[in-house]
């Protein structure tokens, strides 16, 4: 929870994940892995511990997740999304598969194991600027707005359980989420 | 035809984070398959959880948890893109579709059983999942001018049409178009006189049916 202080040097360290990825592709680089591990394996076990994910199994699903994060490097197109982006898609899904006790459907794969397709330099800079605005965007909300939306984001059910966490009346955490959600449109725009 | 109805922010951030389960998950992405619009919302949400892993305190592993990955990478390298990009579909079993359409994206990794004779003019397939949970899917197949059968429902019901068009007391809805009817919405479905009409419809919680078509859904497979 506690933000860099200047955004610029967080587009760098992103920069720098995405480069391990690819080097992770190309050459199986084993140091640039370990790098990609040590930082991302904690970060999506809190994900997955803070989404209900007893501790165990939320240990397990992180070295999984970046088990596929080796074996999937060559599909990461740094142009598509950033490294943490990839990597949260990729927990997520191990995350449904486990929910589910079945093969996640490869067509819910979300494109992941798809080939990139050829893209356009228009699409190329929507990408990044999604990235960049979307996390300016959650900067720009009130605290209480933010907190509505990670709590949504995280929590399986999610209005009686924010409810419950914030002790507010369900209409208040209702109306809080769809005022964040609109601001959150607003300030995303067309991408 | 432009689509006009599409699911609310909150639907497709749960589709983002993992958290809509199975059937309707399904039925949104066969929308996001004909909706750039709503799968550039789709991708912004993906973002926004790449910003929360961002963000997140790390948690404590075990101590040899680095090693053990490590360990696993021998003779585990990274396929070359090319042999994994060649791995085959499984051909599935599937009922037939009105000529020239194809089993959406989505639904082509599924069995999906043979269609049941519901009403004159109506028929569907249903597709159960492991866990309630999970949801019910229908896909429903009405010639043109056809009434669906009266219906409300216990939770959520997402529909998205994959051809024709039909119409109920609040509107028309058209190719790629998702619709949401929460519980309070009983509705008679018609379909479009001039085409006939597929949908993909998943149900949260129980679909309850009016009239004649209440006594029949016991054979139904819902």
């Amino acid at each position: 929870m506690t933000p860099p202080a200047d955004p610029s040097s967080r587009a760098a360290v992103d920069c720098d994940f995405s480069g391990l990825i690819v080097a992770v592709a190309a050459r199986q680089d084993r140091a640039a892995f370990s790098a990609l591990f040590e930082h991302f394996a904690p970060r999506v076990k809190s994900y997955l511990t803070r989404s209900g994910a007893p501790a165990e199994s939320a240990e397990e699903l992180a070295q999984e997740t970046l088990l596929a994060v080796w074996r999937k490097a060559s599909f990461f197109d740094p142009a598509r999304g950033s490294a943490s982006t990839w990597i949260f898609t990729i927990a997520r899904n191990l995350r449904s598969d486990a929910l589910r006790r079945e093969r996640h459907p490869e067509a819910l794969a979300r494109e992941l194991d798809e080939p990139a397709p050829p893209r356009p330099a228009d699409v190329v800079l929507a990408a990044a600027e999604r990235e960049s605005r979307v996390r300016e965007a959650m900067k720009s909300l009130s605290p209480e707005q933010a907190a509505v939306v990670r709590l949504s984001f995280y929590d399986e059910k999610a209005h009686a359980a924010i409810a419950s966490e914030l002790d507010l009346p369900l209409g208040t955490v209702k109306s809080r989420l769809r005022l964040a959600m609109n601001r959150m449109r607003s300030l995303l725009g067309e991408l | 035809m432009p689509i006009t109805h599409h699911p609310p922010d909150d639907t497709v951030l749960r589709y983002a984070n993992g958290t809509l389960p199975e059937a309707p998950a399904i039925v949104v992405a066969t929308h996001l398959s004909f909706c750039p619009d709503c799968r550039l919302r789709m991708h912004s949400y993906e973002a926004l959880g790449g910003s929360m892993l961002d963000e997140v305190a790390p948690s404590k592993l075990s101590v040899d948890a680095l090693s053990s990955v490590l360990a696993k990478l021998d003779g585990n390298g990274p396929p070359p893109a090319t042999q994994t990009q060649a791995k085959a579909v499984t051909p599935r079993q599937q009922p037939d579709l009105p000529t020239g359409m194809d089993w959406p994206q989505p639904l082509r990794h599924y069995d999906i059983p043979r269609w049941r004779f519901v009403l004159p003019g109506v028929k569907w397939t249903a597709l159960s999942f492991s866990g309630p949970e999970a949801g019910q899917l229908l896909v429903v197949h009405g010639v043109p001018g056809a009434k669906l059968p009266s219906h409300g429902h216990d939770g959520t019901e997402y529909t998205c049409v994959l051809t024709g068009s039909f119409s109920d007391s609040q509107g028309t809805y058209r190719v790629g178009d998702l619709i949401e009817a929460t519980e309070d919405h009983d509705h008679q479905p018609i379909v479009g006189s001039d085409a006939e009409c597929v949908c993909v419809i998943a149900i949260e919680g129980h679909l309850r049916l009016h009239g004649l078509a209440r006594l029949l859904q016991p054979f139904l497979g819902i």
